[in-house]
This record gives C-alpha cells, sequence and structure tokens, in this order.
C-alpha cells in the first residue's frame, strides 16, 4: 500500500502540475510557446525556412506520430497502427520524376508525383449495331444510381461503328478496366457479355445485374499512392501518401488541409533575439 | 555506566544444553542496537546508486511539479555548452565524433549480444534474465521520459548526429546499462572488477563530454542518464541475482547456492557460536547437487572430540524461488496440494523446524534440530541439525527385508498421523546404524491431499525397488499397506510426481537393465484407473492467464525493441 500511495504521490505530481512535454507539431502557437516537437523540428534542418506541421487530425485520421533526428524531422499520420500519410522537412528533395503543380504559396513550388486509382467505376458498353445501342442505353437508364461498394458506376457508351468491335474493346480496356459488349442476341436477351483486364471479371449472357455484380467481386481499391514536393529557401517538405480503400478517397483534400507549414524563419530569428541558437535565421 | 557483574559474564557457558550428543554452551542473547551477525547487502555501493536512482527520479519529479526548476537546469547548461562550443576546434571535433560512435547502435549491439551469448554460454540464467530485464527498463524509462519531457536539443549550434528529444539521453543510458552489465555480471568481484568499473566510468564519461562538446546533449541529459542507467542495472541486479546467492564466476552450472566465504562466513560463525554455542571450525558445502531450495552445509565444530552438525542456510532468494516454483506448479497442474507461499525467510524456517518437531513427535526418525540461527534478521536464517554421521543414502546401502519394512513403516507412520514428506528420493531417505532416517522435511505437510500421501508411499517403494526389485517389496509393502493403496499409489505416479532425483535413477535402469520399475508395480497392483493430476481452480485459471498475457506482453515489447533497434 506505502507503495502505491507513493505511486500515486507521483502521477499526481506528474499528471497535476505538468506544463511541458513534447506537445505536438502543431501549426498553432500555443498559449506557452512553441512546442518542443515543433523546435526539433526546427533543429533537425536549420536551413529550411519551413518545417510541417499539422492543424487538426481529419476524421479517419487515427492518431499522430512526431520525429527528428539531425537532417529530418516530421510527422506520420497513422491508421490502425499503419502510417499512410508521411510529412518530412530536409534540406533538400529529388523532384526529377514529379510534375509542377500550382503550390498556392509565393515562396513555395510544388511537385507531385502520384498514383491514383479513382472512386468512380467506369464501364465501357461497346454496342455492334443500332438495336445493340438501344438496349445497351436501355441498360444505362435502368441501372442509373446504382453504386459498387459505395462507389458510383459512370457508363460510356461507345457507339463510334467506324471502328470494329474488337479494336473499341481493346481501346477500351486499355484505359478503363470493365466493357460490356451488346450484340444483336444481347440485345433480344436483354443481356451483355463482361471484359475486363481481370480474368475473374469475364463473361458472356449476362444480365445487367448479374454483370454488375461480377465486376464487384474483383473491383479494386481506391488507392492514392505517390508524392507531393514542397521546395523553398533551405529545404523541402515531402509528402508520401500511400492509402488504399475509402481513406483514399479524400487524403489528398485532408492532407491539403490539416498538414501545413510552420514558419521556422521566424521562430529562428526570435530565438537569436532571446541568444538562442536553433539554426540560421 | 554500570559494570557487569564478572559472574553473570560466564552465565551462558554454564547453561549448556546438549543435544543428539552435540554439547552447546556460552549462548548469549544480542543486546538491543547491536547489529545483527550479517547487514543487508545492499553496502556502500548499492546504496550510492540507489540514492543516485532515486536522486534522478526526485529530479524529474521537481520538473513536472516545479517548472522553474526546468529554466534553472537550462540556464547551467547552456552556460557549460557555451564553455565547450567556445572550445570547438577542427582537431577536437574529430576526436568527438569518433568517441560519439561509442554511443552507436551497433557499438551497443554488439556488446549487448557478446554479453547475453557470454551468460548462456556459462548458464547464468539469472544473470542473463537480469540484464535483458535492465535493458528493456532503461529504453523503456528512456523513451517514456523523452515523450514526457520533451526537451529539445541543446540551443546552440549542433555538430553531431542526434534522434528525438534530448532528455534523457538515450546513446548514454544504453551504453551505460550495457557497460554496467558487462561489469557487473561478467567480471568477478574483486579487483578486476573494480578495473571493469573503472574501464566503463572512463567510457561513459567520455562519451559524455563528446555529446556535450558537439551540443548534441545538454551536460544534465547526459550525466541524469548515465547515473541512472547504471543505478537500474545495479539495484536491479542485487534484487535479482545479489552476489552472495549468484556470485561470478565462469563455471558452468552454478545454482542458487549462497557464498559461505568471505563475510558470510565470518558472520555465519560469529553467529553460530553466540546463538547456539557452538564453535565453528570449518564450514563445507554439503550435498549440494541434490539441493535447490536451501544452501546444505556441513559444520564441524569444537568438542572433545571434534564433530559435524549439519545446517541450511535460507536467504530471500531460496524463499522467491520457492514463490516462483509453486506458481509455476500451480499454472501447470493446478492447487496439488497446499501451494501457499512463504511470505518471509523467518516463516520458512519456522515452517520447516515446525515440521522436523513435528515428524519426530509423530515417531519419524529424522535429525535432532540443534535450533535456528539468524544471520541477518528477516532475510537469513541458518538451520542447524544434528549430522548423520555413517549414514548413507538407502540407495547405496546393503537393503535386507528389515530395512525394507522400516522405510516403510516411515510411509505408514505418516499416513496414520496425517503427514506428507512430499519430497521422497534417495537423497533424502538415509540409512544410518542400521536405522531408516528421514530427512530435508522442509516440504512436508499437515493433513496433506489423499493423493499426496498415495505418492509419497510410490515414491518410497520406487526408492527401495532401485536396490531390490519391485515383486519383493510389493510382498513387503503389503504387511502394511492393502494391494488398493499401492494401486492407488501407482494409478497417482506420474513423471512430475517422482523427484528428479528418482526418475533419473529410474531411467538408468530402465537403459541398463530393461526394467521398467513402475510398469512392475502397476501390474502386481490390483487393475485401476490412473489418477488424473490436474487440478482446475479460479486461481489456476487467473495465474495461467495473467502469465500468458504477461509473457505476450514481454514478446511484443521484445519484438518492439529489437525492431525499433532499442534493445539489441
Amino acid at each position: 500500500m506505502r507503495q502505491l500511495a507513493i505511486l500515486v504521490i507521483i502521477a499526481a505530481a506528474v499528471g497535476g502540475c505538468a506544463n511541458f512535454g513534447l506537445g505536438e507539431a502543431s501549426c498553432a502557437q500555443a498559449t506557452g510557446g512553441t512546442s518542443s516537437a515543433t523546435i526539433m523540428n526546427i533543429q533537425a534542418v536549420p536551413t529550411a525556412k519551413y518545417t510541417p506541421c499539422l492543424d487538426e487530425l481529419r476524421l479517419g485520421w487515427d492518431s499522430v506520430e512526431w520525429f527528428a533526428e539531425d537532417g529530418r524531422a516530421g510527422i506520420k499520420i497513422l491508421r490502425s497502427f499503419d502510417t499512410f500519410l508521411t510529412a518530412t522537412v530536409t534540406e533538400s528533395c529529388d523532384v526529377t520524376d514529379a510534375v509542377a503543380v500550382e503550390s498556392g504559396y509565393p515562396d513555395i513550388e510544388r511537385f507531385e508525383d502520384v498514383e491514383i486509382q479513382a472512386t468512380d467505376i467506369t464501364i465501357v458498353i461497346v454496342p455492334s449495331g443500332r438495336q445493340p445501342l438501344e438496349a445497351a442505353l436501355s441498360s444505362v437508364d435502368e441501372l442509373a444510381g446504382i453504386e459498387i461498394d459505395d462507389r458510383p458506376v459512370v457508363y460510356v457508351v461507345d457507339d463510334d461503328v467506324e471502328q470494329s468491335v474488337s479494336s473499341r474493346v481493346e481501346l477500351a480496356l486499355s484505359q478503363h478496366e470493365y466493357v460490356w459488349i451488346v450484340d444483336e442476341l444481347d440485345a433480344e436477351e436483354g443481356t451483355v457479355q463482361v471484359r475486363s483486364n481481370n480474368s475473374a471479371a469475364t463473361g458472356h449472357g449476362l444480365r445487367p445485374g448479374e454483370a454488375l455484380e461480377l465486376i464487384e467481386g474483383v473491383v479494386p481499391d481506391v488507392l492514392y499512392r505517390g508524392s507531393w514536393y514542397f521546395t523553398f529557401e533551405g529545404g523541402c517538405i515531402t509528402y508520401e501518401f500511400d492509402t488504399k480503400g475509402i481513406l483514399a478517397e479524400t487524403v489528398a483534400s485532408d492532407a491539403e488541409d490539416a498538414i501545413g507549414f510552420f514558419p521556422a524563419g521566424e521562430l529562428r530569428r526570435e530565438a537569436a533575439d532571446a541568444g538562442f541558437f536553433v539554426g540560421q535565421p | 555506566m554500570t559494570p557487569i557483574e564478572p559472574g553473570l559474564v560466564e552465565l551462558g557457558e554454564r547453561r549448556e544444553v546438549r543435544i543428539a550428543g552435540v554439547r552447546m554452551a556460552g549462548r548469549r542473547r544480542r543486546p538491543s542496537g547491536e547489529k545483527a551477525p550479517l547487514q543487508r547487502e545492499l553496502r556502500t555501493s548499492g546504496r550510492f546508486w540507489l540514492l543516485g536512482g532515486l536522486a534522478m527520479v526526485a529530479l524529474w519529479v521537481s520538473l513536472f511539479a516545479f517548472p522553474g526548476t526546468a529554466d534553472w537546469w537550462t540556464a547551467r547548461d547552456m552556460s557549460i555548452l557555451e564553455w565547450f562550443v567556445d572550445l570547438r576546434n577542427d582537431t577536437l571535433t574529430s576526436i568527438a565524433d569518433a568517441v560519439a560512435m561509442l554511443g552507436s547502435s551497433t557499438f551497443v549491439r554488439v556488446l549487448r549480444i557478446g554479453t547475453l551469448v557470454a551468460l548462456v554460454s556459462v548458464r547464468r540464467f539469472r544473470h542473463f534474465f537480469a540484464v535483458l530485464l535492465a535493458i528493456l527498463l532503461v529504453q523503456l524509462a528512456v523513451d517514456a521520459l523523452q515523450i514526457f519531457i520533451g526537451r529539445p536539443r541543446p540551443f546552440v549550434p549542433i555538430i553531431g548526429g542526434w534522434n528525438g528529444p534530448a532528455h534523457p539521453s538515450d546513446p548514454v543510458a544504453r551504453v551505460s546499462v550495457t557497460l554496467a552489465a558487462m561489469a557487473y555480471t561478467l567480471v568477478p568481484k574483486g579487483n578486476r572488477r573494480l578495473l571493469a568499473f573503472g574501464v566503463a566510468g572512463a567510457v561513459v564519461a567520455s562519451l559524455v563530454l563528446a555529446r556535450i562538446y558537439l551540443g548534441v546533449d545538454h551536460p544534465s541529459d547526459a550525466l541524469v542518464s548515465a547515473i541512472f542507467a547504471f543505478a537500474v542495472f545495479t539495484v536491479l541486479l542485487r534484487w535479482f541475482a545479489p552476489e552472495g546467492a549468484f556470485p561470478v564466476t565462469w563455471k558452468p552450472g552454478v545454482t542458487a547456492h549462497l557464498d559461505v566465504t568471505g563475510d558470510r562466513g565470518t558472520a555465519i560463525r560469529r553467529a553460530v557460536s553466540e546463538q547456539l554455542g557452538l564453535e565453528v571450525l570449518e564450514i563445507e558445502p554439503f550435498g549440494q547437487e541434490g539441493s535447490g531450495g536451501s544452501t546444505p552445509l556441513r559444520f564441524k565444530v569444537a568438542g572433545d572430540p571434534d564433530q559435524f552438525v549439519f545446517a541450511k542456510l535460507y536467504s530471500q532468494v531460496h524463499v522467491r524461488s520457492d514463490r516462483w516454483y509453486k506458481i509455476g506448479r500451480t499454472i501447470l497442474y493446478g492447487s496439488l496440494e497446499d501451494e501457499v507461499h512463504f511470505a518471509s525467510v523467518r516463516r520458512l524456517v519456522e515452517y520447516e523446524d515446525y515440521i522436523q518437531r513435528l515428524m519426530r513427535d509423530a515417531g519419524v526418525p529424522s535429525a535432532a534440530p540443534l535450533g535456528i540461527v539468524e544471520i541477518t534478521p528477516d532475510r537469513e536464517y541458518l538451520m542447524v541439525s544434528e549430522f548423520l554421521e555413517r549414514s548413507q543414502e538407502l540407495t547405496k546401502a546393503e537393503i535386507d527385508d528389515a530395512i525394507i519394512d522400516q522405510a516403510l513403516a516411515l510411509v505408514r507412520c505418516m499416513w496414520d498421523v496425517g503427514l506428507a514428506h512430499r519430497d521422497i528420493k534417495p537423497a533424502n531417505v538415509m540409512l544410518s546404524d542400521g536405522r531408516v532416517v528421514l530427512i530435508d522435511v522442509a516440504f512436508g505437510t499437515v493433513r496433506p491431499s489423499p493423493w499426496r500421501q498415495a505418492v509419497d508411499l510410490a515414491n518410497m517403494m520406487l526408492i527401495l525397488a532401485l536396490r531390490t526389485d519391485a515383486q519383493r517389496v510389493y510382498d513387503r509393502a503389503l504387511l502394511q499397506f492393502a494391494p488398493e493403496d499401492i494401486a492407488e499409489a501407482f494409478a497417482a505416479t506420474r513423471s512430475v510426481t517422482m523427484p528428479s532425483q528418482s526418475r533419473s535413477s529410474l531411467a538408468l535402469l530402465k537403459k541398463q537393465r530393461g526394467i521398467d520399475v513402475v510398469q512392475e508395480f502397476r501390474r502386481l497392483a490390483p487393475d485401476t484407473e490412473p489418477i488424473s493430476i490436474q487440478r482446475w481452480s479460479p486461481r489456476r485459471i487467473r495465474l495461467a492467464v495473467g502469465a500468458a498475457t504477461l509473457g505476450v506482453f514481454a514478446i511484443m515489447l521484445v519484438i518492439q525493441e529489437i525492431r525499433g533497434g532499442g534493445l539489441l
């Protein structure tokens, strides 16, 4: 009991009186000053004008982990103990394969190199003639509003009769995952033939509803994978995405909103004025 | 001061007692205020490190309780750091960079794995687990404190590598606990260990200075880590594997037998002299290969002629071992019998003394107890008893029917008075002057379960059959036990119910002569269903679930630490 009492006293002292600790690499200046985590981010890359910070955890983001060591620092965002987004500041970064995009900041350049599997599921319908075309349009009307795994289905009818059915199918498969072929017999019987790059999602003589169920079984997860690069004076902040499923649908916009750039240069100047060194102002 | 009456000085000498032919005279009571023969093992160095560790804890608590403390420390740290920054030049920086490599995970990993491999190779598993536990504890504490305190790196130009918050210093803590572990567990006590501490101290001091010079640690980060890590290991080792019980030697297979030389030897001589009135001339280990629950000793005591007495030294190490042993048995088999552990060494020796006297009162021949000697209050006691001279293990003696009858009569007697010995094995059944004597009654119990009594009978019959044959022993047993009793005894017999010494003797017999004694007895006795030894109880379930949870937790921690490069 005595040991327990001592533990309780220590815990109370620690818990009740604590006014410092690692804190968060938050974009907001805390009332007691900048958090230790942010200061160490700045110390990690003493040349960088900005360092990543977090405004808030977005829906579906379980937790955030901070890391800092000489040369790199940042935050990791986790869901179910898996990191799906990392924002890291380094002195420089390689943007060779990335595409320049508008950053929205005058002193920051932005580049992206990402692989996206969109939310929408596109099905290309290839009719072999006029009657099949009417049948196809009729099917599209019937299926309007039906979703696969809560994802909208977009129907594209390719009725370019100057091209052969096989060339239209080939073209569609090169751009999309699923193709429905509607020939005269299908038009009469109200069925479709399904083609796909995934051999598990092929078949013929299928009602449109059955064809959707076939696709539902093999439809790939939405994904957002790759990197964003923000380069600026003395450093670079890299966002690394590795998301699948529902998280991938919103991760890009959430990252835009939730992760910010803390002005490291300003803090360095303030520190220098106070006689401390956290990098060259 | 009132002078002591001259006549009373010799009072103890005049009060003479003679037990089992041993003359005891000169006993004295330790007056109030006089120190016990042996002080607790946490000596000056132990107290220093314990206080050092506590000071660090107090410092951490003060950081949270009194925020101004942190500012004060930072001011002191900054003045030292700035002094080091002023000293910087290329040569010193190169040296500091090289020295800072001592804190690298590769260097520490090599030392740790080397230490653990060395400990396993000499089968010093206590030290092995102490090292592992200390490393884990220090790492967990450092990781947690780094987050709780969250101290940034020094506000000076940093010219070395770093990772995470500054306080406490992770590399310094890792190196300190590793070097402390090496000095304590790999180097035997004495000048060589002092030298090892000196080297360890020099290495840690160099690392501390290098890290301060490079501006990666504040002086307080590094110093606190060094002291804390060293203190944790020192205190943990003294609790978990004290030097007196687990001396560092390079002989393999050292068991939990206390070292009876040095201070402890002197204390034993003094204590036995004062408390029993016996002058100990020689102390020697006796029968340690058959004993793990105490440190058995033989004393040569002054007399006319000199005599031998038997003694068993008990310490907290033995009480803890007994506790873990009983918890393990409860998890594996359930409460086969009274598995309640002893709360203290004092209770353990009181119990053994009581059982020994109870057995003798009940007519079970055993060595005459001469008394209990206090070495360190509540921590170490010595049980002294008659030494059975001219005695030998029953399995090494010539056995006739009369001896078999005597041995079986002991079990019958225990059954009749409601006792069980619980450790009937060759080393505990002696033949002394034609008389069968049971020794080592520490595991004895009053009103045991019927199962336990049956096991006693089976174990005694097995010992007797080792020197004769099953048929003969069975025939003699029928003179004192019903066939159903014998059938029950062997229905209860399992590998786990036989002491290891009996098991190995039976295995040898089977290998050499092809005789399976247990099966022979089962064949002779009436058919009966085997008796299950598994007993289920809420306590067993709780312990099993608790142990499994702790095991999983420990494995996860170890895996996490290994993955993170923190542990090994």
